[in-house]
């Protein structure tokens, strides 16, 4: 793929230029009058959120009108006969997972899926040797090959992932996490999908789930949280035909034009999200698909905040990535994905970052009333401030307790509204992004997978 | 799968011997016997590094083609014999093979029987180089020519021990071509021979330890011609200026860091001087700005000087080195800014001079701070010491005191109310429990997940530590102290232990807010009351009767009062609750948690009666002199205190055997300044 679509690096020369330039400028007009800059910033960072919240409320809004999961029924999935459905290839990327690996075989294995068809390669790095064993003993099918990433830089899951789709044989392709498990029929339903929805669809994006959402309070935030994203936000960008950031698992391809789009960006941390918009830039489509994967989800706090402000990290530099030609970008993608790229893509972690940076003004305000802060708030922007506060929390507190009830899960009330104190973990992981996007824009925070297993031998033993 | 091993037909060298040649064509097979002579059965290696132009080579690959193992060749034709002889012995030392190598010139003016000796030597002294001497007693100069080049050979050997009168002590001939050393004590790389002495260079550059020597009797030329000449002097004596420069760039030692440190400082000094004069007295700006601006000048001036002469370039790359040297050593610049504004105001010295003082008395931090994070430490720490500072209860500790020194009208008021039970007592039974707790729950768990992350200790403990000043500058009211104080510390323990330590800590923390809770009277009054009645129930007959709130009990006829605002109700209440908490922090949400709860207040509360009925006791048996110590408030919350502590001990888990302590915040001293720092600045802004 061109580097001009690759997050090698974060900021083209001109992207660089502008920057330092408008910091200068600011910088200049802020010597000469703070407080028409203070008053500019917090008019725009108010008008900005209360977009952000707006287009999330007409997300939802425009999922819940008309059917936009593409649904495929277990009796229409199990109709095709085995001899007409494609190979296909499933990746697996894992690194220091030795003790995942053997429940992954369990689970693959469950796939409804002639073996013949299926060609599923295990992508280990090199350094890895306790994996490398670890799936040596348990990969003996025929179908299962374990392709060793040879040691280069960068060392990222869309490196390995690149890889392994230079091997694939398949007509399709999909990745799979170590840990997940996914629907049994998914790839029959993947195939139906594809096949009944035409070329133009290139991607599908399957729904995940988690497996482990009562092991604490962040396991079941997070199960909200992901159910608010794939039952109501992705169908509603699908619905209004914008660009859909993908999720990390479970995205079907058509390999041909994967290929023909140069695959995952290897420098970017959220390759997903980035391919998404890609896909979208050149003209193609990305279903959702009503079939769930299981995941882990992350239960430890500071493992959370780890994975958290990588993606957030990712989303930033995929919004940069495709700034860095604004013209053409904005040609390929129409309006509605431009308003996407800013609202949904940048303005989601930077939403998670101001939020802490609102909340703590609004604290402040309402402990102390320092008259500076009556000077910043000029009056329009004063009450939309106040709006955002008091509307756009409850709109998201009440998505989240639509979500609840979406999922069947009345129990999950609770946690809905106590989701103020996982938008501060967010805050923390956004602080956490905005950092590393400055000081190691190419790190990859490796997030540990099987906190569940420790846990449940803990509560055996 | 079939391994193949490769079949060896020889042992491994034990030894390589070295030998540059230059036009020795007749020397080189007399050598090769002797040296096979002398060696005998111990496995060798020679490789000869040839810079002839007459039929030396040729020689050498027909001794090498008999014996292929045995004699390598090296050969360097005209053009490419890069350092002269320096350079030749340098190429030998990167192609032997074996862990010790001798080097030695090709003229036969070095014995070959004396090898043995030096791997002898070597072996028995555990040094890192033996070297062959003439100046040894019974090594004799008789190879060379003429009383003149003797004096020069002396001459010369002496002018090298003056230059590195410390690391040639042991050495009598650092001119001697003729020496072992040990392969892995040697570092090629590092090496940039010029000359013929690359004895010197090893034993400078290379830094080597430990050296012994060897006498041995110079012999007179074989054949061939000599090669030591005028010039070669000459150059040599350049060389030897250019090596003691380059030697005394970037010192191992510690002292000597600190020491180029100390000389750099002393410059740099004298640079931010200069810029605060310039900036303060002609460009007439203030003086703290003036002297923020001359610590940015002399920060870049110090990084210059340190980083290319006093440190070693350690593990970051330049721009990194400075981007941390500017940062860490602006980290420090308020407590400069601060020592000056103190010096200026309080002390009335002039800026210049104060800048001065406040400069020294930074000095220490500064090089804390710099040789440790953006250089890292030289090797060689550890002991008790260290495992005390790095111990999570020590930086806890330190965490409190910061604490305290930050906010020091809570720590007064505490200190005040012992006395008179005022707002501070409440926090001394909560403060037992959290010890209590803490030093139970800083345990990990073995089910814990093995994650750690720095960056969020930092982001955490910075939103706490701004709240804690947020909060005590913008709300003067005391009842913000507390919890002001409550968000310092929990900022200064995730800062010092880190974010999961905390985490575990986190009811441990809040324990210190009953203290706000308690200040109230409605939860005092009838806990006092209930305690009245208990009193005079169990006191009967002869014993104290309630009156006017208090308790009164009688000595020889007269009337003592323990008085109602010194009953310990609250301190009672406060206990109870803390016990509470703790059987639910230990015990989780269960039935165990329930039984202990009830258990340990049952306790507590017999406990504080038995209290009240000891000092009213006093009073009856000793009088009024002794009544007034023991009805003292501190003593009866001690004595809570101290129950409720080892009630919570008792609660808690066995110690497992301690794995390695983690080390939660590696650059724990880093925090430390910057704290103590911040905390110095509150304890100025509250005054």
């Amino acid at each position: 793929m061109s580097a001009d679509f690759s997050a090698r690096v974060v900021l083209s020369r001109m992207q660089r230029a502008g920057l330092i330039a408008a910091l200068v400028l600011l910088t200049v007009w802020a010597v000469l009058r703070p407080m028409t800059v203070l008053q500019t910033v917090v008019a725009i960072v108010t008008v900005a959120y209360g977009a952000a919240i707006v287009f999330r409320v007409v997300l939802v809004w425009a999922s819940t009108r008309g059917e936009h999961l593409i649904r495929v029924s277990d009796e229409e999935a199990r109709a095709v006969p085995d001899h007409e459905l494609p190979v296909y290839t499933v990746l697996v990327p894992a690194y220091r997972e030795p003790s995942v690996i053997g429940l992954l075989m369990s689970h693959l294995g469950a796939l409804e899926y002639p073996a013949d068809k299926l060609e599923i390669i295990l992508l280990l790095e090199e350094d890895d040797r306790e994996t490398i064993e670890a799936a040596e003993a348990v990969a003996t099918a025929d179908h299962v090959r374990i392709l060793v990433v040879p040691e280069s830089q960068p060392k990222t899951k869309p490196k390995a992932c690149n890889v392994g789709l230079e091997q694939a044989t398949g007509e399709f392709v999909t990745i799979y996490d170590a840990e997940d498990i996914p629907d049994p029929l998914q790839l029959r339903r993947a195939v139906v999908a594809l096949r009944r929805l035409g070329p133009s669809y290139v991607c599908l994006q399957a729904e995940l789930g988690y497996f482990n959402v009562d092991q604490n309070r962040i396991t079941r935030w997070f199960a909200l949280e992901y159910a608010t994203w794939f039952r109501s936000l992705l169908p509603g960008l699908v619905a209004l035909r914008m660009p859909i950031p993908l999720g990390g698992t479970s995205n079907h391809f058509r390999a041909r034009e994967l290929r023909e789009l140069g695959a995952w960006d290897p420098y970017n941390v959220t390759e997903d999200a980035d391919l998404g918009i890609r896909l979208a830039r050149s003209g193609y489509r990305v279903g959702v698909l009503h079939s769930v994967t299981l995941e882990e989800a992350n239960s430890d706090f500071i493992n959370w905040i780890k994975q958290r402000s990588r993606w957030y990290k990712g989303y930033l530099m995929t919004w940069l990535v495709h700034l860095r030609s604004p013209r053409a970008t904005a040609r390929q993608l129409g309006w509605r994905g431009i308003l996407c790229l800013n609202l949904f893509v940048g303005g989601t972690p930077l939403a998670a970052l101001l939020n802490a940076v609102l909340w703590a003004t609004t604290i402040l305000w309402f402990l102390d009333r320092p008259p500076i802060m009556e000077e910043i708030f000029v009056p329009p922007f004063y009450y939309l401030g106040v709006l955002c506060l008091v509307f756009g929390n409850a709109t998201v507190i009440y998505l989240n307790v639509l979500s609840a009830r979406t999922m069947d899960r009345p129990d999950l009330l609770g946690t809905a509204l106590l989701s103020p104190g996982y938008w501060a973990m967010m805050s923390l992981a956004g602080a956490k992004a905005a950092w590393q996007l400055v000081f190691k824009p190419s790190y990859w925070e490796k997030t540990t997978h099987g906190l569940h297993l420790a846990k449940e031998t803990a509560d055996v033993g | 799968m079939v391994e193949v091993i490769p079949v060896r037909l020889k042992a491994p060298p034990a030894v390589t011997v070295v030998v540059p040649t230059r036009n020795e064509a007749d020397n080189v097979r007399p050598l090769v016997e002797q040296l096979r002579d002398a060696l005998g059965a111990t496995p060798s290696e020679i490789v000869f590094v040839d810079d002839s132009d007459d039929h030396t080579p040729e020689i050498i690959t027909a001794l090498s083609a008999s014996d292929p193992e045995g004699v390598r060749l090296l050969h360097r034709p005209r053009g490419e014999r890069t350092g002269g002889l320096g350079g030749a012995v340098t190429a030998g030392l990167t192609a032997a093979l074996a862990p010790w190598v001798v080097v030695m010139d090709g003229d036969l003016q070095h014995p070959p029987a004396t090898v043995p000796e030096l791997l002898a030597a070597g072996q028995i002294d555990q040094a890192d180089a033996v070297v062959a001497s003439r100046y040894r007693t019974r090594g004799r100069v008789t190879g060379l020519g003429g009383a003149f080049r003797r004096i020069v050979s002396r001459a010369s050997g002496t002018l090298a021990k003056i230059f590195f009168p410390v690391r040639l002590r042991a050495v009598t001939d650092p001119m001697s071509g003729f020496f072992a050393v040990r392969r892995d004590a040697l570092d090629t790389s590092s090496l940039r021979p010029n000359g013929y002495k690359i004895l010197l260079e090893l034993v400078v550059r290379g830094r080597m330890r430990q050296i012994t020597e060897v006498p041995y009797t110079f012999r007179p030329r074989q054949a061939g011609e000599s090669k030591a000449s005028l010039r070669e002097g000459l150059r040599y004596l350049r060389h030897l200026t250019l090596l003691r420069l380059a030697a005394a760039r970037h010192p191992v030692s510690p002292l000597g860091r600190l020491a180029g440190f100390g000389l750099a400082g002393a410059i740099g000094t004298a640079v931010n001087s200069a810029a605060l004069w310039a900036l303060g007295e002609v460009a007439g700006l203030p003086y703290l700005l003036a002297a923020l601006l001359a610590v940015q000048v002399a920060i870049v001036w110090n990084f210059a000087v340190i980083d290319n002469l006093v440190m070693p370039p350690g593990e970051h790359a330049r721009r990194r080195r400075f981007g941390r040297f500017l940062l860490l050593n602006n980290t420090l610049t308020p407590v400069h800014l601060g020592l000056l504004y103190g010096l200026v105001q309080l002390a009335g010295l002039h800026y210049l001079e104060a800048n001065v003082l406040a400069i020294v008395v930074v000095f220490v931090l500064r090089y804390a701070v710099t040789s440790n994070w953006v250089y890292g430490a030289p090797a060689g720490a550890g002991g008790l010491v260290v495992a005390v500072r790095r111990a999570v209860a020590t930086r806890l500790l330190l965490a409190v005191a910061l604490t305290a020194v930050a906010f020091p009208a809570l720590a007064a008021d505490v200190w005040d109310g012992l006395w008179s039970r005022g707002s501070g007592v409440p926090l001394l039974i909560p403060a037992a429990a959290a010890a209590a707790l803490a030093a139970s729950r800083i345990r990990p768990s073995s089910a814990e997940p093995d994650v750690h992350d720095r960056q969020v200790d930092g982001l955490l403990a910075t939103v706490f530590l701004t709240a804690g000043v947020t909060l005590l500058l913008l709300m003067p009211a005391d009842a913000w102290l507390v919890p002001a104080a409550l968000s310092f510390l929990a900022g200064a323990a995730i800062l010092l232990v880190g974010t999961r330590t905390v985490a575990r800590l986190r009811w441990a923390l809040l324990l210190p807010l009953l203290a706000i809770a308690g200040v109230a009277p409605a939860v005092g009054a009838p806990v006092d009351a209930g305690i009245r009645a208990v009193v005079t129930l169990l006191g009967r007959p002869a014993g104290p009767t309630s009156s006017g709130g208090g308790l009164v009990t009688e000595y020889h006829g007269q009337e003592l009062l323990l008085p109602a605002q010194q009953l310990p109700g609250l301190a009672l209440a406060g206990a109870v609750v803390c016990l509470l908490i703790s059987a639910f922090v230990l015990s989780g949400a269960t039935r165990q948690a329930l039984t202990r709860g009830v258990v340990g207040s049952l306790t507590v509360t017999a406990v504080t009666v038995g209290a009240v009925l000891v000092v009213l006791l006093t009073g009856r048996l000793f009088g009024p002199a002794a009544f007034d110590v023991a009805r003292l408030p501190v003593l009866t919350d001690a004595v809570l205190a101290i129950t409720v502590a080892v009630v919570v001990t008792r609660w808690s888990p066995a110690p497992a055997p301690v794995t390695a302590v983690r080390q939660y915040l590696p650059r724990g001293r880093f925090a430390l300044a910057a704290l103590v720092a911040m905390a110095v600045i509150l304890l100025e802004s509250a005054r």
